[in-house]
């Protein structure tokens, strides 16, 4: 897929940093916009360029986007270290203001966030009124709550997972590489890492479940049916969204883990959010 | 992206990044690195291969072919970007092996390159991709509770269709060529080597050492060191991995070939 015409290197700055994206306008014009939001340890493509395919997808539909790094990502400024939700969630409402001051015409903004991109992207939704909806791709649950989604990450699926790995002589088989069984387990399940702790992360959730309650327009959720706890979280989210102030579609992609990690699982994550979009 | 120094630059050099998931993780060292190299006089361009990151087409249409031109396109850019400068080639995992084998194919004119660094680099083709084939299955195990049936025999060159690595689509041209692939053989390059292993181990593996060997048969001067880290490349977070990138400044700097600018 060659897009040499539509694509550029844009930057912006947020709090002293300069941010580093791509900016996607494609000829035709719809007048609507993506901001796309990398995971927590992620950077602008997505994991197995997930974001550029999608990006690229939209702008055969008219939809102008832009993809970026937060600070301490990619290529962008800032430490790794200094990096939490709250600097995200600054980072992506520069983001949205960069997307409509290189591209005029767009008029409304998808806030589209992967995993902790997600939660960045509710953060973020109120700080635009151009942000009209948010497409969350395995959005863990915030503030409410936690204690079914909790139950499911913790302990007792980590156990089921270990169930299913059959016997010592695959993994003798897997295992003999050079792969190292630790930091392939942190890969799959690093996900769940907590990026604040204590108090703070209280807070942190507190503020983003207001953000959440307060946003009042249309919110996508998909998930993989087996990246662990998801259907718990959409269940959650479901009571939230039972208040009736948004417009909430749920979706599960069968047999999908948290990033998507194969091609039949990233079609079906494109199509079913371009038509939602659309 | 280029990262450009104040004034005129003493090194132009080209970064090769990793391919797969070996990218994402890898990258932030690549960058801290470039950064680092510029505040130190060093013009570096990042680029992404085509197939990767944001660059054309997709990871299905990618061939090593295409990845040994697109080195030479950038080799080729820098040469005519920085006139006069010394040109170095600087790649990590399977960029380390792109960089090695750009090194062969430009060595009999004025713009060619005479610096390597090869930051472990995949030293065969074959064993790389098994590789990714495990994590696959790994991560296949542990979600669903089975690999899927695109086992190592997937690997065979006799095998039809394309190979579904995580989201990565691997044609079946460039399965063939990663399987063919190998750096365990004479070298042709002649100028500064330095190979850094990256790895759980202090001492130099012997096929680093062999490699290192063919390099100074070649007449190149080589320097191996072991860097007794995590293999950040398969790592979740981004890691910066600053020691490897001390190591590698701190041998550019001893090199004549930059003094005598």
């Amino acid at each position: 897929m060659k897009h040499p015409e539509t694509e550029r290197q844009v930057t912006f700055t947020c709090r002293g940093s300069r941010l580093y994206g791509i900016l996607s306008s494609p000829p035709s014009d719809t007048g609507r916009g993506v901001v796309f939001l990398h995971g927590w340890a992620g950077q602008r493509t997505g994991p197995h360029r997930i974001f550029v395919q999608m990006a690229r997808r939209l702008a055969e539909e008219g939809v102008s986007s832009l993809r970026f790094d937060f600070r301490g990502r990619g290529d962008s400024e800032g430490d790794a270290d200094e990096a939490s939700l709250t600097t995200m969630i600054e980072d992506a409402a520069e983001a949205v203001k960069c997307l409509l001051e290189n591209d005029p015409r767009v008029r409304t903004i998808t806030l589209l966030g992967l995993c902790s991109g997600g939660e960045a992207a509710i953060g973020a939704s109120s700080l635009n009124p151009a942000v009209k909806s948010l497409a969350l791709w395995s959005v863990p649950l915030v503030g409410g709550n936690t204690e079914r989604t909790e139950i499911a990450k913790t302990g007792s699926a980590l156990r089921s997972y270990f169930a299913k790995l059959g016997n010592a002589g695959t993994w003798r088989r897997l295992l003999s590489g050079r792969i190292h069984g630790r930091l392939v387990m942190r890969a799959l399940f690093g996900h769940w890492r907590r990026q604040t702790a204590g108090a703070s992360r209280a807070q942190e959730q507190k503020t983003l479940l207001e953000s959440f309650l307060a946003f009042r327009s249309r919110v996508l959720f998909v998930h993989g049916s087996l990246d662990p706890g998801a259907a718990a979280v959409q269940e959650e989210y479901r009571l939230l969204c039972q208040d009736g102030k948004r417009e909430a579609a749920f979706h599960l992609v069968e047999g999908a883990n948290h990033n998507f990690y194969s091609m039949a699982w990233k079609r079906e994550l494109f199509e079913l959010t371009a038509r939602w979009m659309s | 992206m280029l990262h450009a120094p104040e004034g005129e630059p003493r090194l132009a050099a080209l970064f090769c990044h990793p391919a797969f998931d070996e990218k994402k993780s890898g990258h932030r060292a690549l960058v801290s690195c470039a950064r680092r190299m510029a505040l130190a006089g060093a013009a570096c361009l990042r680029m992404d291969l085509r197939g990767c990151g944001d660059s054309d087409l997709d990871h299905g249409e990618a061939s090593l072919k295409m990845w040994d031109e697109d080195v030479s396109e950038a080799i080729s850019f820098l040469g005519e970007r920085f006139p006069g400068t010394a040109l170095g080639l600087l790649g990590l995992r399977l960029g380390a092996s792109l960089a090695a084998r750009a090194a062969e194919k430009h060595l009999a004119n004025d713009a060619a390159p005479r610096i390597l660094v090869l930051w472990e680099p995949v030293l065969c083709g074959r064993v790389h991709l098994e590789e990714q084939l495990k994590r696959k299955q790994l991560r296949e195990m542990l979600t669903c509770g089975r690999a899927s049936t695109q086992g190592r025999g997937h690997l065979s060159t006799g095998s039809a269709g394309p190979l579904d690595l995580d989201g990565f689509l691997v044609s079946p041209l460039l399965r063939e060529e990663l399987m063919a692939f190998n750096l365990d053989r004479p070298r042709s390059f002649r100028g500064e080597v330095f190979i850094l292993q990256i790895s759980a181990s202090d001492s130099i593996s012997p096929a680093i050492s062999a490699l290192a060997e063919n390099y100074k048969k070649a007449g190149s001067n080589v320097r191996s060191e072991a860097l007794r880290e995590a293999p950040f490349w398969n790592q979740l977070d981004p890691v910066e991995c600053p020691t490897a990138v001390d190591r590698t400044l701190e041998w550019l700097e001893s090199l004549p070939l930059l003094k005598s600018r």
